[in-house]
């Protein structure tokens, strides 16, 4: 099986061609991370990539996506055979007061298309949540959205709490949402500030790799 | 037109929901020379009708005549008052989460979006009614949304207060006073001889969110938000 051609059809949105690809690719006996790495996450990162520079739009990532997700279904069991190890572990929520998840969703999708296992934690997220989730998970990553200036601020109180703690310094705090900004990431503590779904997948990956 | 009786709670389910897929297709940034247009029309035939089948709209809107309503401030002065609030219920709020968790990030997208939309389309109707009333009364309003433009989001309290929405149509406010449903819209209409008759509730070419999607997509477009 050449694993570019699942490439080439993931990138398509070719959904049941890429699972039928990866069926065969394991029927062959292929490394199963060798099939997630260059046939899925890679074909991924270059849509990521592309969607970054506007090159793509939403549409054409949520397609990749749903072909990437048909291939892992397929793939998923096999990797746990092999005892694969994701990227990392993030814990993603919208924080307390905040309804909103559209935002987080695609955070969501993009780091798991970076191969991330995320824990999606939901909405109106509180802090002991937010960290106790992490602490259950073994994450590295606490990732916080909010999509509103009331509530934004709420993030402040996950990164004292994660102080008062004594957690601080185990986890990689990074956020995102319409309102926020760099400068709000500084004053905060925050480590990282993405502006969009494929920069933040990108950026926690960076941050794992180097912690 | 539904019939309008002051100082009572009346509540409304005949809306007609229909989306629009260009604009829905707009906003969501798929346009016809996409590679994935084909893909995406398919998805979007199979998740209308399970949006149509899983929303439920509902709307109340109480008309307070010789209204004295101290807690709002922006009302002071004006002889009346509207309060609203709509919903396309909690079943495709449900929907929409159970997409996304199960990692359908395509249908759980489209679906949101196709509920906006929803939201919109409900908006409007409301809208028809009211600007029936007015126009009958010889009288305008200005539309105010809690949590829009400096207008306090607290003031759902006093919405809740007199449109039990909890009770009628299952909204409930959040501990920061959001609405839940997400997919729902709540306004205080400020009405008087002296407003100016609108006949749109919102043009977005007035709106001060320059980057707002749904400003992007037709000029006849409304966002409805506060104006």
């Amino acid at each position: 099986m050449d694993l570019n051609e699942i490439a080439v059809q993931l990138q398509k949105g070719a959904a049941k061609k890429v699972q039928e690809m990866v069926k065969e690719a394991l029927a062959e006996n292929m490394d199963p991370r060798k099939i997630l790495e260059e046939g899925l996450l890679a074909p991924m990162g270059i849509i990521g990539e592309k969607f970054k520079k506007n090159e793509i739009f939403v549409p054409e990532v949520l397609i990749a996506a749903r072909a990437l997700n048909a291939g892992m279904s397929v793939l998923e069991p096999a990797l746990v055979e092999v005892g694969n190890k994701p990227v990392g572990k993030a814990v993603i929520g919208t924080v307390k007061g905040d309804l909103h998840d559209i935002g987080k969703n695609l955070v969501a999708m993009m780091l798991k298309g970076t191969g991330f296992e995320v824990i999606d934690i939901g909405i109106d997220v509180s802090a002991d949540k937010f960290i106790d989730k992490a602490e259950e998970a073994g994450a590295d990553i606490i990732c916080m959205s909010s999509l509103l200036t009331t509530t934004m601020t709420y993030m402040t109180s996950v990164i004292e709490e994660l102080e008062k703690r004594n957690l601080r310094e185990k986890y990689i705090v990074m956020i995102g949402g319409a309102p926020v900004t760099n400068e709000f990431a500084k004053q905060i503590k925050a480590d990282y500030y993405t502006p969009d779904a494929a920069t933040a997948a990108e950026v926690a990956k960076q941050a794992v790799l180097s912690k | 037109m539904i019939g309008v009786e002051k100082n009572k709670v009346i509540k409304w389910d005949g809306f007609i929901l229909k989306g629009n897929r260009d604009k829905i297709f707009k906003v969501m940034d798929c346009h016809k020379d996409s590679p994935v247009y084909e893909a995406m029309l398919e998805v979007y035939e199979k998740v209308i009708e399970e949006a149509k089948e899983a929303a439920k709209p509902e709307a109340l809107f109480y008309i307070e005549e010789d209204q004295g309503e101290e807690r709002i401030a922006e009302l002071r002065g004006y002889k009346q008052a509207i309060y609203s609030c709509l919903t396309i219920g909690e079943g495709i709020q449900v929907l929409i989460a159970n997409k996304f968790g199960e990692g359908d990030y395509l249908e759980g997208m489209m679906l949101d979006c196709i509920a906006d939309y929803f939201t919109f389309e409900m908006c409007d109707t409301l809208y028809q009614v009211i600007y029936e009333y007015l126009k009958l009364n010889n009288m305008g309003a200005i539309r105010l949304s809690p949590g829009e433009r400096g207008f306090a989001i607290e003031h759902h309290r006093v919405l809740e207060e007199k449109l039990h929405m909890k009770e009628m149509i299952g909204v409930q406010l959040s501990d920061s006073c959001m609405l839940y449903p997400v997919k729902s819209i709540s306004s205080v209409f400020v009405v008087d001889q002296g407003i100016p008759l609108k006949k749109k509730l919102h043009e977005c070419k007035y709106c001060l969110d320059l980057t707002c999607k749904w400003r992007q997509v037709e000029d006849e477009s409304r966002d409805y938000r506060a104006s």
